[in-house]
């Protein structure tokens, strides 16, 4: 990759002008219909999946693929977007420009600083402004009462019938299982819970087969 | 609130396909209200879900690894099972040739990332709107008004797509044409409505014939009916025309001026060939109009059948 471009990196590590806001988070939460929920999920997604991101488009850099790397700006461009990340979205967007163009080389090493300070930031503000970056899909408030076999059966069966057909509902009913569950006993659902979270229905469909042979084992 | 369902009716499914887990959850959480929201985080896999479970709309994002939203779309308008879903691009690109190009291979809209939950939600509503229209549309043009089953228009289309379907497998395929005895004399003695309504009691009983997917009835015009059978040899057929014939009778409908009995009866021609390119759709038609003919002139109230070489 050629490196004929200085690195600007100082020209994003200070202090942006006024004209141009960095974050513009509550105009995010707006355009998300003021699902505070839905946002403090999307920010604790973004702010854990940037760093490896971030890793994979240097990789992408170094091995000259440029198509995986356009990719992956794209897609850094549209999640920072939503969010709110407003800086990130457009340095994002200017990178994969000229990825696509051709047109002006990238500095490897100087982008990658870029991002990295980026990086830093946006995960700090958005720490400040939802207070936790956990990825755990939120659940109502704990159940009191155990749940009885019969309906812990009959929630996974809704369960498994919508992660065969893909349905995104799958989300909901999982959440309603983890309150079903108890704050104690959420280790039994981890496996379950990281595929979910991932949208990764087949292994959801397998760790939720694996829930009931343990749960059985243990009834 | 969506404008399409009542209490009773199944909620409209949505279809989100996107390599990115964020936005498919965004999506999910605009429409789970409203809709039913499923997903495919690869273009393959959205394929799959389409041929599999038809969506009444998708949202296609356009960058994806492997395959990208325009090769899926492409794709999906291909295929006549698919080609009639709507689809809109939800995509980070703002550049108006890519916006053109996802136009020209079918797309009906494009919105553009970061979207605003109500705009989605108002271009969703209005595409499933018109979609709901034009499916109207299409079920009323080729409905008989009356009877409320297929009519004219729709045998014909269908006609054809059986005849090519069987002549590619080397399939039979079976005709059965049906005429309500003496309906003239019927309407004459009873009166247009009671004639209408004989017509319908008529409709629904042979429609309720049709036992496989590919069964297929329909009004062919007054008071003739027809009925196609996809993959059915002649015994089949000459069976499936006799349960029609007592299915009628069963009704018992008053019919003082039937010349062969008390009760409304039916007459049927049936014809069964295996298509070749030699022959064609009206070969068939002729040949179970004149097996028609020739229950009518022999008697009514029967069947009389053909196998064509």
């Amino acid at each position: 990759m050629n490196k004929s471009r200085p690195a600007d990196v100082n020209e994003i590590t200070k202090t942006p002008p006024a004209i141009e806001a960095e974050f513009e988070f509550e105009a995010a939460l707006k355009r998300l219909g003021g699902n505070q929920e839905l946002f403090s999920r999307l920010a604790a997604r973004f702010a854990n999946d940037i760093t490896p991101m971030i890793a994979d488009f240097g990789q992408y850099l170094k091995q000259g693929d440029i198509s995986k790397a356009t990719l992956t700006m794209h897609t850094l461009k549209g999640l920072a977007g939503t969010i709110g990340a407003i800086r990130m979205a457009r340095h994002a967007a200017k990178v994969e420009l000229r990825l696509h163009t051709g047109e002006v080389a990238i500095d490897i090493d100087s982008t990658l600083n870029i991002f990295s300070v980026l990086t830093a930031r946006t995960q700090a503000a958005l720490m400040a402004n939802t207070g936790t970056l956990s990825l755990e899909i939120t659940a109502p408030p704990s159940a009191t009462a155990p749940i009885d076999a019969t309906t812990l059966h009959t929630m996974m069966d809704e369960l498994d019938t919508l992660l065969r057909s893909a349905n995104m509902r799958a989300t909901t009913v999982f959440s309603q299982l983890e309150n079903a569950f108890g704050v104690g006993n959420k280790q039994q659902l981890a496996a379950l819970s990281q595929a979910i979270n991932k949208l990764d229905f087949k292994r959801s469909l397998q760790c939720s087969q694996e829930l009931r042979a343990s749960i059985e084992r243990i009834s | 609130m969506n404008p399409f369902i009542s209490a009773t009716q199944e909620k409209p499914l949505l279809l989100v396909v996107d390599d990115q887990v964020s936005n498919i959850q965004t999506l999910y959480e605009i429409f789970k209200d409203d809709y039913e929201v499923c997903m495919a985080t690869s273009g393959a896999d959205g394929i799959a879900f389409c041929q599999s479970r038809k969506p009444d709309l998708i949202l296609l994002d356009v960058m994806m690894p492997e395959m990208s939203g325009y090769a899926v779309c492409q794709h999906l308008k291909n295929d006549p099972f698919t080609q009639d879903i709507p689809l809109i691009f939800v995509t980070a690109q703002h550049d108006p040739e890519e916006e053109a190009r996802g136009f020209d291979i079918g797309a009906v809209d494009f919105i553009r990332k970061p979207f605003h939950a109500n705009v989605v939600k108002a271009r969703v509503r209005t595409h499933l709107t018109l979609k709901h229209q034009s499916d109207l549309l299409r079920s009323l043009s080729l409905t008989d008004g009356l009877t409320e089953v297929a009519n004219r228009r729709q045998f014909d289309i269908v006609m054809q797509t059986e005849w090519q379907r069987c002549l590619r497998v080397e399939h039979p395929l079976a005709l059965i044409m049906i005429d309500v005895d003496f309906f003239k004399k019927y309407n004459d003695h009873y009166g247009h409505q009671a004639g209408d309504l004989c017509l319908q009691s008529v409709a629904a009983a042979l429609k309720g014939h049709c036992s496989r997917a590919s069964d297929f009835f329909a009004r062919y015009g007054g008071e003739e009916f027809a009925f196609i059978l996809s993959g059915t040899p002649l015994d089949g057929a000459q069976q499936k025309a006799q349960q029609m014939e007592q299915t009628v009778r069963a009704l018992r409908i008053t019919h003082e001026k039937s010349d062969i009995a008390d009760i409304v009866t039916i007459s049927l021609g049936v014809a069964v060939i295996t298509p070749t390119q030699e022959r064609n759709v009206a070969d068939l038609i002729a040949c179970a109009d004149s097996q028609l003919y020739e229950a009518k002139r022999s008697g009514r109230g029967k069947m009389c059948s053909m196998q064509m070489q």
